[in-house]
């Protein structure tokens, strides 16, 4: 078989074991997102995961269980890709609303770069079972970290269930696209979702002003 | 941890529904066998009903992808052979509950409308909380309408996402307002329930009903408009109880 190019040379080369274990890892996730991506989590079977990664089946099982767990460690490796993304942009700015809109801007452009963490995130993790499930949840609620500061700027106090609502109909919009296939329209939405996310803390003149901000930058 | 059975989840089912309807309802109890006089149609429409909801109580138990055709027929106690007479999948099958489902309970949001009288605040207010309602009174349906179908395949989502577009015309956006807002505060709503009904929390949602109507207001009508809406919604819900406060007091005050 040929050799990858992600993949590491073959025989002594001096490479520390930890190294070779992480790039192995590596390659195994991205190898179950592109599966996944193609042809679904339920049609995607070990073998798949092993030919298009180089590693031989022994090293898939002494890194995963079974190809559940290669699926939820890729799921929670493109979620935590999805949030450093939008943190990056979200802390390139100190003023909470443009620090939403920044945020928001990397993370609809990071998905919709992505076809196989949008499918996988969004598509195909509710198939996985219960556990599918709670993971689905834990990486959405993630994200509410980003409206805390919100609270401040509020001039009436903000209770506990809204940044889970605003986050939710964040999700919510973000998926109806992506079931449609309009995955490449993701940043399309920014006006609306700046919208939605500063209405419930700043009121509605001002969420209307940013999202004409948000508007405006998309066209440059 | 062992999941419950399907006679489990099927009699939980059949609990929540009061006995009069039980006893008049045909499509909880099985057909006489054996020579039985009934017309076939009235047979075939039987099983079918039947079905739909024994698919609907099965996924309860092992959530969609897991359940089986198996797990659906003996749910229904009919054959394979009668199941595939009817629906050539398991993806059918759901698909078709689950436009029953949504059919009945926008039946139901929609009375609920009716009764609230003209202005939208006040009917999106009843339709929500009818919704909440009934989710809690009837957890299956709950897990079928807002968890299963999120993995029964492209149809069933497609067919869940027009039924989220046809409710979200409903709601009136505010001016300078992106026009996709309608799905967003929509969403997060659907969201909130997702995660309650997904914990199997489907009887707390009556108990949310006044922070999520505040939470769905809050976008198109801004903290004062939201908070004034949730007032007077929830001083008529409690009308009955005030009148008699407000009744006593007076009497209170003029002695």
């Amino acid at each position: 078989m040929s050799r990858l190019p992600s993949q590491l040379p073959g025989g002594r080369h001096g490479l520390p074991r930890s190294f070779v274990v992480r790039n192995q890892r590596e390659r195994i996730l991205a190898a179950v997102a592109d599966t996944v991506a193609e042809r679904g989590y339920a049609a995607m079977t070990v073998e798949d995961v092993v030919r298009l990664s180089g590693v031989s089946r022994r090293t898939f099982y002494d890194q995963f269980a079974d190809k559940r767990a290669a699926f939820f460690a890729a799921y929670d490796a493109a979620t935590e890709q999805t949030m450093v993304a939008t943190a990056e942009a979200f802390l390139s700015s100190t003023y909470w609303p443009e620090q939403v809109r920044l945020g928001l801007q990397a993370f609809l452009g990071f998905l919709a770069n992505d076809f196989a963490i949008t499918r996988m995130g969004f598509m195909e993790i509710p198939l996985a079972g219960p556990e599918g499930e709670a993971r689905h949840l834990a990486g959405r609620t993630g994200f509410e970290v980003f409206l805390a500061p919100g609270e401040a700027m509020a001039a009436h106090p903000i209770p506990p269930m809204v940044p889970k609502v605003v986050g939710g109909g964040i999700f919510e919009l973000a998926y109806a696209h992506v079931v449609r296939g309009r995955t490449d329209e993701l940043p399309g939405l920014l006006p609306t979702c700046v919208y939605h996310c500063l209405a419930p803390y700043v009121g509605l003149e001002m969420a209307a002003r940013e999202a004409e901000l948000a508007k405006r930058s998309l066209g440059s | 941890m062992s999941a419950p059975t399907t006679a489990g989840a099927w009699k939980e089912v059949q609990e929540e529904a009061p006995p009069a309807v039980v006893a008049a309802d045909p499509i909880l109890g099985h057909l006489p066998c054996g020579r039985h006089g009934l017309p076939p149609e009235f047979v075939q429409a039987h099983q079918r009903e039947r079905l739909l909801h024994a698919i609907s109580c099965a996924c309860v138990a092992r959530g969609y992808p897991s359940t089986t055709i198996t797990d659906i027929v003996s749910e229904a106690g009919v054959s394979r052979r009668v199941f595939y007479s009817h629906f050539t999948s398991k993806e059918e099958c759901f698909l078709e509950a689950y436009r029953m489902l949504v059919r009945s309970m926008e039946g139901k949001l929609t009375s609920a409308c009716a009764a609230a009288g003209p202005a939208w605040p006040e009917r999106l207010a009843a339709a929500l909380r009818e919704l909440l309602d009934e989710l809690a009174r009837h957890p299956s349906i709950a897990r079928t309408l807002f968890v299963d179908v999120l993995s029964a395949g492209p149809q069933a989502l497609a067919s869940r996402q027009e039924t989220l577009r046809r409710h979200v015309r409903h709601l009136r956006l505010p001016a300078g307002a992106p026009p996709e807002l309608g799905e967003a505060v929509a969403g997060g709503i659907v969201e909130m329930i997702y995660h309650t009904v997904l914990g199997d929390r489907a009887q707390e949602l009556p108990g949310m009903y006044e922070e999520l109507l505040y939470c769905l207001l809050l976008p198109l009508l801004g903290h004062d408009g939201a908070t004034a809406v949730c007032g007077r919604v929830s001083a008529f819900t409690k009308s009955s109880s005030c009148a008699v406060v407000q009744h006593s007091n007076a009497v209170h005050h003029r002695s």
